[in-house]
Formats: structure tokens, C-alpha cells, sequence
């Protein structure tokens, strides 16, 4: 080691001292002496910064700012779950004629699946149009399966409404009369009854006037295989009719409709022709002096206690829960309800004393009820102060919003209307219907028209038979069916399902085999006799909707338009069908969460 | 998000309120939480990795924009 090595080794050293000096910031001259160093050393800056940062979902770097040498400490300012998922979407797929938009959607919904639904006729009674006819008093007429009754007995008399019925009692059925008095009863001791060759289904001895002028008799009769022949009424000598209306119906099995139907025949399809959207205040605030009135629903004046009301009917659901608001918390607001003809159903109580007229809450319309008129009590007074609202949805509390009623209408083309086997579906989850997204229209339901050419054979064993009643089985094979699902639809035959077949069963019905895909049919001997002669006469003509093995998938983007409809919170959303009934729909909605 | 629920934010004017939830589910697409906190921890060791994941991310966010019509198609970064 020499002194020339030493120096050198120095050099060296400060040379790489001064390097590091630069590289934390400070410049180091080149006339600076070592004896220097430690002050500049000393002005390196090494301070750090603390940071507070929001996390996000994606990532992002954290830097210091300028003038500092790094980060200390990085604080996050709480914990970020999912901040910025303010928006759900959310999708309906109810089975409904009219739904409710939900609470928080935007202003556009997405129209996704529009479907249709089919049906036999609930009510198998076909009642033949009767012109005006007197008999012992007694004015009666019969048009659309109604019967109009007026006039008093002028002795007991035995009346035949409906003659030639013809309908066999194979599975059981439940007999039910609609019956409109209008509030003038006729005296006691009417009867009905349904007659066979063997004896009678005897009804009711009275027509029961009811608070609100309309009753709902009906009996359950059992299976037997009677044939029943005719509807007719005992009304005793003074009998007095005053527009007496009444509505026959047979239906298969043991539930009485709470609902008129017409009769009609074979399986009718309910398609859809359009979309509707509606404001969330149903009440077009159209607004007069007046009241209505308790036993009739009916204009009535009240003299000494001014009131205001609603002067247009109100198009309200059966069953649903509406919300009525008012910015008046003091008065009272009295429903008057009316069915599908404007006829009057009813109000909630008698009077409107009664407890439960206040606003700001929430009433359940009858299930029979289609539309809606009230008053408002005098304490509201006669001016309106646009601060009532009727809203069809019961999360809507303590909101009122303007009557816009209808915002949109969005019509099915007419193209796509007449593509084959739209409106058809068997059930909520096999039906045909237009997929808006891929623009197709999806068939999932086919029918068949049988013949007396089809290859219809009997089963092994023919005719079976609990001792009362017999029956006839046949099956038809060929038919391109899912034989997973099992869904079929026929008029003249409740459908049953493979286990029930396997089964002992006593009843008629339409089934699948899912062994082989073979179409089962099972016929009270009455009606198909007894033979493969009797029972290919029976079926000729009749047709069956069955599911497609394969569903047919038809490009339509040529004649869909904008599938998007403008809605409102609370609103409603209305497929108008064919015939109204529940349709199965995909709509989806934009959801303030 | 798929293209319905992109369609309607759009609609009713809230792509911008939603373009944070498409760009997680972009990205998720191809990293999972636990992948994302792995290339973070190794981010020194393994910086091509990092590099590819940043890569990612931020083709995402372009993506997300697209298709929710935040930006024009021309003026893509």
C-alpha cells in the first residue's frame, strides 16, 4: 500500500460520494471539497408524504406529489363495497294482462318477450239465443248465454230456460248461477235446477238479493255419467221480476268461477296486439260537485253537505291493492266499484261514516271490480288543489304525480300478428312469443287437427270401467312432441299427466306417454262409445296444442321496430290481448337501487 | 351488464353512472380479484406482468366507453 494507491482510493471514494449526493437531488460542484460533503449530504431532502385515497374498482396508482421523496403512509378513506352500483336492472316476467312498473325505474323499460296464451272455454254450457217470450206472466229472453227476466207469475210455474244441454257429468262438475237483481228481489222460493234423464241437480230455492244486488249460487255435482238435458226454474204464483239478469255456468271440476264466462267453442288464443303504458295516477282528475251513491252507485246530490267527485270512471285491476293519496289527511274518500259492463259492484261499507273512508292509505279492489268512481267528504272542500292520486301500486305511499294516463302505445306489426301460432301457449313456461333481442319469433306450440284418416288405435286394455262410470282409451303416435315436458291442450279433455295415466283413474283426460310420444286419449263411453269406430267419430274434427320437440325459430327483424317504451314509476304496463287474460311477457326495467 | 341492460342505460341517460360497474365486470372477465392482488404484490419481481394487466385495464375502460357511447367511436385513445 502506497501513498499514490491511498490518494487514489480517496478520489475514487469522493467520487462516488458526489454521484450519490446527485442522485438523491442535490448538485455537488465540482470545486466542492470533501469537507463539504456533510452539509450537502445533509440538504438531501427525505421527506414523505401521507396520502388519503379513495379505493376504487379498478386499479389505480398512488404517487407522491411533487417535492417529496415517497409516501410515508397511504390511508384509504373507507371501504368501497360497490359505491357505484346506484342502477339494478331488474326483469318481469310475470304472466299478467297488466303489471305494475316497480318503484325507482327509469323512464324506458325493454320490452324482451311478448307471448300468448291459450283456452278452452271455462263455461261448457252453450245456451242457444231465445227472442222475447212470455209465459204466465213472466217476460224472459236469452242472448249470449244471458237470461233477462221480467214481469210477475200469474201462477206457479215450472219454466224451461235451456233446453238440449247434452253435456255429460264424466269428471264431476261445479253448477253456478250468476244472478243481477238490481236491488228488487224477487220473493223467496225460486228454484233452479239442472235435470238428467235419471233425476236432478237441485241449486237454490232463492235468489238472494245480497247487499250489492248480485249473488253467486252454485253446487258441486259428482261425477256420475248422467247426461244433463236442461236448466229449468220453479217460480212460485206473484213471483216479481224487475230486470232480473242471470248467468248460467257448468264447469268442469269443483271451483266456482267468482267470474262470468261466456261460452265459446274450442280453444281460443289471446295474442298480443299491443303494449300500453300508463301514467301512476290512474285518476284523470276530472272533478265536479256531487256524490255517489251507496246502494246503487248512482250520481246522488247531497243538499246539505257539499262534496266533490270524480266524474269519469277509473280503469282499475280485480284483486290488486291501490293507494290513494291526499293532501288533505282529514277527509274521507268513498269508493264506488263497478264491473266490466258498468254495472255497480259495490263500495267498502254502507255509509260514509264508516271508519275506513280515510285517504293516505291503502284499499283492495273486489275481485270482480274493473272500474272505480268517489267523492271526497266536505271537509276537503270544492276546489281541488291537485294533491289526490290513485295509484295502482302500494309502494307508491305519500307520493302524488299528475295524471299523465296514456304515455305510450307500442303495436305488435301487423306481419308478425299473422305469423302462424301466434297468441298460442299452452302454460306460463311453453308458449310461443317474439324475442325482441335476436329478433325471432319462437314456436314452441303447434296444433293438430284430428281426422278420421289418423292411425287412432285402442290400448291394450279398451275400456275400463269403477263400476259407474266407463271409459274408453285410444292413442295416436307420429305426432314431433316434446316427450319431456308433456304439454298438451285440448277443448273437449282435461290434460293429466303420465303418473295420473299410470294410475287408477276414473276420470276422462289427454295425456303423453313419455316412453314413446304417443298422444292418450281417454273418453267417457257416453260420449266416444265403445268401439275404434265410435271413438274416431268422437274425435274428428277436434284439435289438440301440443308442445314442438323442436321449437321453429323465424328471423322477423324486418318488421320489428324499437322495442323500448317509455313508463313511469308506479305506472302501468297493459298487453292488450285478443281476449284479456294473463299473457306471459319479459319486460325489463332500470332500477334507481 | 349484458347488451339489454347496456341499451337501457343509455336510454334513460345513466351510462355514465354505470360505466364504473361494466369496467369491474370487463375486467373481470379475465382477472379475478386474487390475480389482481397477486400481480399488485409482484408488481417489482414480475413487471412485464404488471405491465400487461395495466395494458388490460385500461383497454377496458376505452371498451366500457364504447360501448356505453361515453366517447365517439372515431376518437378512440
Amino acid at each position: 500500500m502506497s501513498i499514490a494507491s491511498e490518494i487514489t482510493r480517496l478520489q475514487t471514494a469522493k467520487a462516488n460520494i458526489k454521484t450519490s449526493i446527485e442522485n438523491k437531488g442535490v448538485v455537488v460542484s465540482s470545486s466542492d471539497k470533501l469537507d463539504n460533503y456533510s452539509s450537502l449530504i445533509d440538504s438531501i431532502n427525505i421527506s414523505t408524504q401521507v396520502k388519503t385515497v379513495n379505493p376504487q374498482n379498478y386499479t389505480k396508482e398512488i404517487t407522491p406529489d411533487v417535492g417529496y421523496r415517497g409516501l410515508s403512509k397511504v390511508v384509504l378513506d373507507g371501504v368501497l363495497v360497490d359505491s357505484h352500483d346506484s342502477y339494478t336492472s331488474t326483469t318481469d316476467d310475470n304472466v299478467a294482462y297488466e303489471k305494475i312498473v316497480p318503484s325507482g325505474a327509469l323512464k324506458y323499460a325493454s320490452l324482451d318477450k311478448l307471448g300468448g296464451m291459450s283456452e278452452p272455454s271455462k263455461n261448457l254450457l252453450n245456451i242457444p239465443d231465445v227472442a222475447e217470450t212470455t209465459n204466465n206472466g213472466i217476460t224472459y229472453k236469452i242472448k249470449n248465454g244471458v237470461i233477462i227476466m221480467n214481469g210477475t207469475a200469474s201462477s206457479g210455474i215450472s219454466l224451461i230456460l235451456v233446453n238440449n244441454i247434452n253435456i255429460v257429468n264424466s269428471n264431476g262438475l261445479c253448477a253456478v248461477l250468476f244472478v243481477d237483481t238490481h236491488n228488487t228481489n224477487p220473493t223467496t222460493n225460486v228454484e233452479f235446477n239442472y235435470k238428467t234423464a235419471e233425476s236432478s241437480y237441485y241449486l237454490q230455492t232463492r235468489i238472494d238479493n245480497g247487499t250489492y244486488a248480485q249473488s253467486i249460487i252454485s253446487r258441486n255435482l259428482n261425477a256420475d255419467s248422467n247426461i244433463i238435458t236442461r236448466l229449468s226454474m220453479w217460480i212460485p204464483n206473484g213471483t216479481i221480476f224487475n230486470n232480473c239478469v242471470i248467468k248460467p255456468m257448468l264447469v268442469n271440476g269443483s271451483t266456482a268461477p267468482t267470474e262470468y264466462q261466456p261460452y265459446f267453442s274450442g280453444i281460443r288464443d289471446s295474442a298480443v296486439v299491443s303494449v300500453k303504458s300508463y301514467g301512476m295516477n290512474v285518476w284523470d282528475e276530472q272533478w265536479e260537485i256531487g256524490g255517489y251513491n251507496f246502494s246503487n252507485g248512482n250520481t246522488a246530490v247531497y243538499n246539505n253537505r257539499i262534496r266533490s267527485k270524480s266524474t269519469n270512471y277509473i280503469s282499475v285491476i280485480p284483486n290488486s291493492t291501490i293507494y290513494i293519496y291526499c293532501g288533505d289527511t282529514n277527509a274521507k274518500w268513498c269508493p264506488f266499484f263497478y264491473d266490466k259492463n258498468y254495472n255497480y259492484v259495490g263500495s267498502i261499507g254502507n255509509s260514509y261514516t264508516d271508519i275506513s273512508y280515510y285517504t293516505n292509505t291503502t284499499y283492495t279492489v273486489p275481485s270482480n271490480a274493473y272500474y272505480l268512481r268517489f267523492y271526497l267528504t266536505s271537509v276537503y272542500g270544492t276546489t281541488y288543489n291537485n294533491d289526490v292520486c290513485i295509484n295502482l301500486s302500494s309502494g307508491a305511499n305519500g307520493t302524488y304525480k299528475q295524471y299523465r294516463g296514456l304515455i305510450e302505445t307500442k303495436t305488435i306489426p301487423a306481419e308478425v300478428q299473422a305469423l302462424t301460432g301466434y297468441g298460442w301457449g299452452i302454460n306460463d313456461t311453453c308458449y310461443n312469443y317474439i324475442y325482441y333481442e335476436i329478433k325471432k319469433f319462437i314456436q314452441n306450440v303447434s296444433n293438430y287437427t284430428l281426422s278420421l284418416t289418423d292411425d287412432v288405435r285402442l290400448s291394450s286394455t279398451a275400456i275400463i270401467t269403477d263400476g259407474t262410470n266407463s271409459f274408453i282409451r285410444g292413442y295416436l303416435s307420429g305426432i314431433p312432441l316434446n316427450k319431456q315436458n308433456l304439454n298438451i291442450l285440448m277443448a273437449e279433455l282435461p290434460t293429466q299427466s303420465f303418473s295420473y295415466w299410470q294410475g287408477t283413474y276414473k276420470e276422462e283426460f289427454i295425456g303423453i306417454d313419455p316412453n314413446n310420444g304417443n298422444v292418450v286419449f281417454v273418453v267417457n263411453t257416453v260420449k266416444a262409445g265403445e268401439t275404434l269406430e265410435t271413438l274416431k267419430a268422437w274425435l274428428n274434427g277436434k284439435v289438440f296444442y301440443y308442445e314442438l320437440e323442436t321449437p321453429v325459430e323465424t328471423y322477423i327483424s324486418q318488421y320489428l321496430n324499437d322495442n323500448t317504451i317509455e313508463i313511469e314509476e308506479n305506472g302501468t304496463l297493459v298487453s292488450n290481448n285478443t281476449y284479456e287474460q294473463k299473457v306471459p311477457s319479459e319486460i325489463t326495467y332500470l332500477v334507481e337501487v | 351488464m349484458d347488451k339489454k341492460e347496456i341499451e337501457l342505460a343509455i336510454l334513460n341517460g345513466v351510462a355514465d353512472k354505470v360505466y364504473p360497474k361494466l369496467v369491474r365486470e370487463l375486467i373481470n372477465e379475465k382477472y379475478s380479484i386474487y390475480d389482481e392482488l397477486a400481480i399488485q404484490r409482484q408488481r417489482d419481481t414480475k413487471p412485464q406482468e404488471f405491465i400487461e394487466y395495466n395494458n388490460y385495464c385500461e383497454y377496458c375502460k376505452r371498451e366500457a366507453k364504447r360501448q356505453l357511447k361515453l366517447i365517439p367511436v372515431e376518437s378512440e385513445l
